[in-house]
């Protein structure tokens, strides 16, 4: 039985060592190679001071080399951080400085990343994945691919099943990202669970469309090792172009496809996929947000051949807890697809405020309970105590349920429906994103003198539009402030609508009205499609 | 002015005005300067063809084609000859 993550790589090479493991293009590892290059990689590691519990950071585009950082840190007993190279450097340089990553792996294409957050790196070892140093003020000394491809003994290390495997930064309310700790334990439960859920095995061909600083790069990466199965970077580029991004899909020959639903969105509106297109696909899942049921009916019907299943998890629960196969197209497409039932190990709460169960197809927060759960957020006790809580139904034990901070719903049949955000949280893209976080960055621009940032349901590509209203200086308008924030905030969280006001709406106890500002957001849509009608 | 100048400079401004992305320049690829990303690019290919009516050929369209104003002006040219750009 599998206790540690890198294992799962490890029994693959020793299983069938030729194996592609991972490619991007013509990049590719088989597992032999990726089991040896991490073996060195993990001996330097430990070589340059990392012991159990440090933290290695990946500050690269996914690729092959950031499978092999991930299982060298993983054999040095390190918990792996994904670091987005796109992602703005004050929002960088806190991520690492909150971290404290001992090293941090990088690759010459970040080389502007890497200069941008320079000073939070003062104490942290960079060094770069490929033959050439990085070209960053801080990697002078950075130790090379050539360093490490000598043959070593592999480090030995074996931390427990309960240690950190992976940091992953999410959107925080208080306008800066938590790190969300997940354990070997938990991603080997996930697994284990993926590769029998979806009968996962060594001819598979599995995408890995999400950048790995995103929670659903967990499933592309550990279930496709342990089953022994290829994984297949997306090329980053392809995002912009559906057809390219169909291509891919048919070329690469993909057994199964797993991407956040407006991607799903994206290209059925490009119309790009044709009927009975992809023969060598088998499964498709997503995850993340909201399939709109019209285009999963769309998918569904061009390609009868595939299984469809809908996957629902926070980040604190690694990644899904439950799953819901749709067996035939849905007849009604204004009815919203359910998140199913939990994943064996797991268990779904709707409760009330005083965590009482509340009863069928009543309305109620959604808890998380049982083996996906995360120890907490990094180095927060206090955000950490406020999500995740003593369960109820056990007192004086060490049993916790996670509040997911989601409304849900049981129906009679025990399947579980998501409603709806209790706060101020929305998906977009598949991203979680605090709309405190968009508002802090507002606030921190001078002559900003009030805002408010809420989410709103688009029309035609659907998904929810971030919607900003403010009352600034005169000067400040929206494009200024966009290029402003362009500095601060990654790109799926600039606002996609504005509102310049003079005064943000209050309702009777002073705050501000977000239900009125979002009809006036819908006013606004509706006063466009006049114009020009 | 001439008419692809006073086109370009209309989609220019509809691109501020909708998108409230400032363009540098007509001729700056707005991806590469990391002003837009796919998505917004989606909503820009949506408002162009509402502003000036035209239909973009989608199955056989080239995105790389789309991502400076003077690119997409030359793209409304090419699908409404007669583009009102008053």
């Amino acid at each position: 039985m599998t206790t540690l993550l890198q294992d799962y790589a490890t029994r693959a090479a020793a299983e069938r060592g030729d194996g592609i493991a991972v490619a991007l293009g013509e990049d590719r590892l088989s597992y032999a190679q990726l089991d040896a290059l991490s073996d060195r990689l993990a001996a330097r590691l430990v070589d340059a001071g990392c012991v159990p519990g440090d933290r290695v950071g990946l500050l690269m585009p996914k690729q092959p080399l950031s499978v092999v950082a991930i299982q060298a840190a993983l054999k040095a007993g390190c918990a792996y951080l994904p670091l987005d190279p796109e992602s703005p450097p004050v929002r960088l340089a806190r991520i690492v400085e909150t971290a404290e990553p001992r090293v941090l792996l990088s690759v010459p294409e970040a080389a502007a990343a890497l200069d941008a957050v320079a000073e939070a790196l003062a104490s942290v070892q960079v060094w770069s994945m490929t033959v050439e140093s990085v070209a960053g003020e801080r990697a002078r000394s950075a130790l090379t691919r050539t360093d490490w491809d000598v043959d070593v003994a592999p480090p030995g290390v074996r931390v427990g099943p309960d240690d950190p495997a992976y940091l992953l930064f999410t959107s925080g309310s208080t306008g800066w990202p938590k790190g969300v700790v997940i354990t070997h334990r938990n991603v080997i439960a996930f697994s284990d669970w993926a590769v029998d859920a979806f009968d996962m095995s060594p001819g598979d061909r599995h995408s890995g469309h999400p950048p790995l600083h995103f929670d659903l790069s967990t499933f592309d990466l550990h279930p496709t090792f342990a089953a022994g199965a290829e994984l297949q970077f997306v090329p980053a580029g392809l995002g912009l172009d559906a057809r390219a991004l169909a291509d891919f899909i048919r070329t690469s020959k993909l057994t199964q496809w797993c991407s956040v639903p407006s991607v799903l969105t994206y290209m059925a509106g490009f119309d790009v996929v044709a009927e009975g297109d992809f023969p060598a696909l088998e499964r498709i899942t997503w995850c993340g947000e909201v399939l709109p049921t019209a285009v999963l009916a769309h998918w569904m019907r061009r390609l009868p051949h595939v299984s469809f299943t809908n996957m629902y998890g926070p980040t604190e629960a690694t990644c899904a807890s439950s799953w819901h196969p749709i067996s035939a197209v849905p007849d009604d497409e204004s009815v919203a697809v359910p998140i199913g039932r939990a994943c064996p190990g797991e268990e779904l709460l709707v409760l009330d405020d005083q965590l009482a169960p509340v009863s069928p197809d009543e309305i109620g927060d959604l808890y998380i309970a049982g083996v996906g759960l995360s120890p907490g957020y990094w180095r927060d006790e206090e955000k950490t105590a406020s999500a995740f809580l003593s369960d109820p139904r056990v007192p004086g034990s060490a049993a916790r349920i996670y509040k997911t901070g989601d409304l849900a719903r049981v129906d009679e049949d025990g399947v579980f429906h998501y409603v709806g955000r209790a706060d101020s949280q929305i998906k977009s893209r598949g991203y979680r994103i605090e709309l405190g976080e968009i508002e802090s960055a507002f606030n921190a621009i001078e002559g900003v003198r009030e805002c408010a940032v809420v989410g709103v349901e688009a029309e035609g590509f659907g998904g929810v539009a971030i919607c900003a209203a403010y009352v600034a200086d005169s000067g400040l308008r929206p494009p200024v402030l966009r290029r402003l924030l362009v500095d601060v905030l990654p790109p799926y969280m600039l606002p996609a609508r504005w509102l310049v006001l003079d005064a943000l709406p209050k309702n009777q106890n002073g705050k501000t009205d977000r239900p009125a500002l979002r009809e006036q957001f819908a006013e606004q849509a509706a006063e466009r499609r006049r114009q020009r009608a | 002015m001439t008419d692809s100048a006073a086109l370009t400079s209309r989609v220019a401004e509809l691109i501020e005005e909708v998108l409230q992305v400032e363009v540098p320049d007509p001729g700056t690829d707005l991806v590469a300067a990391g002003l837009i990303d796919s998505l917004v690019l989606v909503s820009l290919i949506t408002e162009v063809e509402l502003e000036f009516a035209i239909q973009l050929p989608i199955d056989e369209f080239d995105l790389s084609r789309f991502r400076s104003a003077e690119q997409i002006a030359a793209v409304v040219a090419e699908l409404a000859p007669d583009p009102h750009v008053a």
